[in-house]
């Protein structure tokens, strides 16, 4: 068996209750890991322009080869069609239950077909089970959990869904332990679909490393420096509701109409910290159960959505809409989103408390935003409407409420991409529209441009002088680097954003494949050359010398077969776009008032961006050519015969 | 007595689970937390979770070493810490099933048992806590050290009740 992976991909057909294995190296040659395996699954076995919530379709959790070693790599990827959005659904999560899934041998768990009634799936090691989950169903996600450690073992990990993917909520999670999930695109409906509870796990197998005194001492040396990192030193002291204070764009709501400081909150309940298997920082904050909403564990998007997207002032608010939306197994940012884009709709007068069940949604209000969530979970009258998404939602509605929408392909924006947050930043811009999934979240680039020549985008100790500078200094070395352009790191810059795009998207990649978090690494935290040092833990974990340059060579292979896998389901250039809204209108007040996002340059931005991938700059699909010298020649082959692959064009050139 | 004791801080663990993951691959070469001479026990109820990190704890009297059959486990002069001599042990795991704290694994892939070496000396679950939840320190060092953690904790509290008394500072 290979080193560093479980060994095997688990197949379960839920209808026929068939279970089979096929090893990983059959995939793992071509392909990387939890988000690279995960796609090539994904594409292989999926029928373009199905419901995504169709019985045949199918729902993949993978891990990567540095998952489960002492390097902030915990992550499971979680691939389906995007109920959300119609095109690729992912998301990741950290907790325990990645590195268990190794260890019970596995490096990817595929799942299709639906059972004839309420599942859970039991994992240990060899033995696989389908079990009735009868007494489980209509559980939130902490008390299934619990039912569960009950009925089994407490040394279990657990992947769940809460009630809102048993309602197939369009915008569902898959929670984990406490505060983890997957949160974006509707993974918990894909699931619920499937009448699948929860996947509970045990493993107790090795990993074996080629090089294990060599993997530590590497593993160190990174430990050391992350340790003495002010940033990572912040978090670890007093979480990231304080990384987040000194963000001035967080807390900017709807019309400055946010004042609450989610640090207090901090201060309030001096919450315990927790976080992820092998992580320095544990980023997250264990509220006691005396707190609102019960107790449980929040990080950063908890943080911020609750507030800034509804208008929220009340601390104790936030928090309990947090955790609810985690008992529920609701995604946070689409939900708060949705429910900030009534509030705009109210506000306007375009909505009325009469269309919203005599709910007036008046900005931070109590009703307007637990209320109304609960209806979207519960999909109780109006919140049927909405649970179908933000674009359906808005063709219901009507009266032009889709121009108030903040969505890419369908899936709501996240705080800080709120327009205020988001023209004045170029690059991130692109990315989002770009997107597979239509958000630049997991992209960091909140991390990778600066809004003023001085100040350091974000996570940064700033009252820590000499880290700042030091940190603007890489970042403006690092973005020259990558982008051939001396002023790409400022975020106002259209020239060099869409190399800076590229080389964001495949660095990203990486970390995905790997199971490697981002926010121990990546751009927050002034470390360069973050890719070498993840090719030389693989090379000395997996004993194949690998470089900086096959990671990447891989990065851009997933990239290209995503977007495939994205044209088979209908994208297209047009579809790569940020609200109409968001174009040509300069901002009126606020740091950055003046700033606009000029569509002429936005389109230009998107040309260059197509010609570095290799995609036929008129539709946005990757060229024969590109998708041949990217290892995918048998996908052209695919897209041709669907009559989508370009004409023999390549532009760029 | 060892010059150097390995402590527990047990309230700041936040379950990470980092020493079992460097343990194992320390001391049995692989990535499983099986292997590992320390584990982290994540008891959990509903919305709450509490870590606690299981492991020897070098006793002055060892009961492994009293109860074993074969003499196989003896004390290293240099840490202080138990060491087992795999060719002596027989597996019989009468040391596992007698440690009052749950220290002593039996390992089925040798057939033999393991327990916590120090590392030799540098027992890297305490050089890598995040949180410095285990450290390492010169024994003589340890009763104070302890205490002054209690004591930064409960000064939170005496302010804070000082101030609910009316007690401003000057």
């Amino acid at each position: 068996m290979a080193h560093m992976y479980g060994g095997a991909i688990l197949f379960i057909r839920l209808d026929e209750g068939r279970i089979f294995k096929e090893p990983t190296s059959s995939y793992s040659g071509a392909f990387l890991g939890g988000r690279g395996i995960n796609i090539k699954l994904l594409y292989d076995g999926s029928t373009p322009e199905t419901d995504p919530l169709d019985p045949s379709s199918l729902l993949i959790f993978g891990v990567g080869p540095l998952c489960g070693t002492p390097i902030s790599a915990s992550r499971t990827e979680v691939s389906a069609r995007s109920p959300e959005t119609g095109f690729l659904g992912s998301s990741n999560f950290g907790g325990h239950f990645g590195p268990e899934i190794k260890s019970a041998g596995y490096d990817h768990i595929v799942v299709s077909g639906k059972a004839d009634g309420p599942v859970y799936i039991l994992i240990h090691n060899e033995q696989v089970e389908i079990r009735d989950a009868s007494r489980i169903w209509g559980k939130d996600s902490y008390e299934t959990q619990s039912l569960i450690r009950a009925e089994i073992d407490s040394e279990v990990q657990i992947a769940c869904i809460g009630q809102a993917g048993e309602n197939l909520v369009h915008f569902a999670t898959i929670q984990h332990d406490l505060g983890h999930g997957a949160g974006r695109t509707g993974m918990g409906a894909v699931m619920g679909s499937k009448n699948l509870k929860a996947i509970v796990v045990r493993g107790t197998k090795a990993i074996t490393l080629a090089h294990p005194e060599k993997y530590l001492s590497i593993a160190e040396e990174r430990h050391k420096q992350l340790s003495d990192n002010p940033c990572v030193q912040d978090v670890q002291k007093h979480g990231m509701a304080y990384m987040l204070e000194g963000f001035g764009e967080i807390r900017v709501g709807p019309d400055g109409l946010v004042e609450a400081n989610q640090y207090d909150l901090t201060k309030k309940y001096r919450p315990k910290k927790t976080g992820c298997a092998g992580c320095l920082q544990q980023c997250m904050d264990l509220y006691p159960v005396e707190a609102k909403g019960g107790g449980g564990a929040i990080s950063c998007t908890f943080y911020t959505q609750p507030f800034t997207l509804v208008g929220n002032n009340d601390l104790d608010l936030a928090l309990e809409c947090g955790l609810l939306a985690q008992r529920y197994g609701i995604d946070i940012v689409s939900s708060m989103g949705i429910i900030s884009w009534l509030m705009r709709l109210y506000e306007c007068g375009i909505i009325t408390a009469e269309d919203t069940d005599g709910i007036p949604m008046e900005w931070g209000a109590r009703q307007a935003i637990i209320g109304m969530l609960q209806k979207i979970v519960f999909r109780e009258d109006f919140g049927d409407t909405l649970a179908a998404g933000i674009l359906p939602a808005a063709k219901k509605i009507g009266r032009g409420s889709k121009d108030y929408a903040y969505q890419v392909k369908g899936l709501p924006l996240y705080s800080p991409t709120t327009p205020d947050a988001l023209i004045p930043t170029k690059g991130r811009s692109l990315c989002i529209a770009v997107s597979p999934r239509g958000d630049a979240m997991r992209t960091m680039m909140e991390g990778r441009e600066a809004r003023r020549a001085q100040d350091p985008p974000l996570l940064v100790a700033r009252q820590n002088e000499k880290f700042a500078a030091e940190y603007m200094k890489t970042l403006q070395q690092t973005i020259k680097d990558v982008t051939g352009t001396e002023k790409a790191y400022l975020a106002e810059e259209y020239e060099g954003k869409p190399e800076l795009v590229v080389y964001s998207e495949d660095e990203i990649i990486i970390f995905d494949c790997l199971s490697s978090c981002k926010l121990v690494g990546a751009p927050f935290l002034n470390i360069p050359s973050q890719v070498e040092y993840l090719a030389r833990l693989f090379s000395a974990g997996t004993g194949t010398e690998t470089t900086h340059d096959m990671l990447f060579t891989i990065a851009k292979r997933v990239r290209n077969l995503e977007r495939v896998f994205n044209v088979k389901e209908g994208m297209t250039r047009d579809r790569d776009a940020l609200p109409r809204g968001f174009m040509d209108h300069p901002l009126e007040k606020g740091d950055s008032a003046g700033s606009v996002l000029k569509s002429a340059e936005f389109e230009k931005m998107k040309d260059q961006y197509y010609a570095l991938r290799g995609w036929d700059i008129a539709t946005g699909i990757p060229t024969r050519e590109t998708l041949e010298q990217t290892g995918l020649g048998d996908i052209a082959g695919d897209l041709e015969q669907s009559g989508k692959l370009p004409g023999n064009l390549h532009p760029g050139k | 007595m060892a010059e150097y004791e390995l402590i527990i801080n047990y309230q700041k663990c936040t379950g990470c689970r980092i020493c079992e993951q460097v343990c194992a691959i320390r001391n049995s070469l692989v990535a499983n937390p099986e292997k590992a001479r320390i584990r982290i026990v994540s008891l959990k109820e509903q919305a709450n979770i509490v870590s606690i990190p299981v492991r020897c704890l070098q006793c002055e009297e060892p009961i492994c070493e009293t109860v074993c059959p074969t003499h196989a486990i003896a004390t290293d002069p240099a840490t202080g810490a138990r060491v087992v001599n795999g060719k002596k042990c027989i597996g019989c795991r009468t040391c596992v099933y007698t440690c009052p704290f749950g220290a002593a694994t039996f390992d089925r892939s040798a057939g033999t048992v393991f327990m916590c070496n120090l590392c030799e000396g540098d027992p890297l679950c305490a050089r890598w806590c995040p949180f410095g939840v285990l450290e390492y320190i010169r024994s003589d060092e340890s009763s104070i050290r302890l205490k002054k953690d209690a004591a930064i904790k409960l000064s939170d509290s005496i302010s804070l009740s000082l101030e609910q008394v009316g007690y401003k500072e000057v």
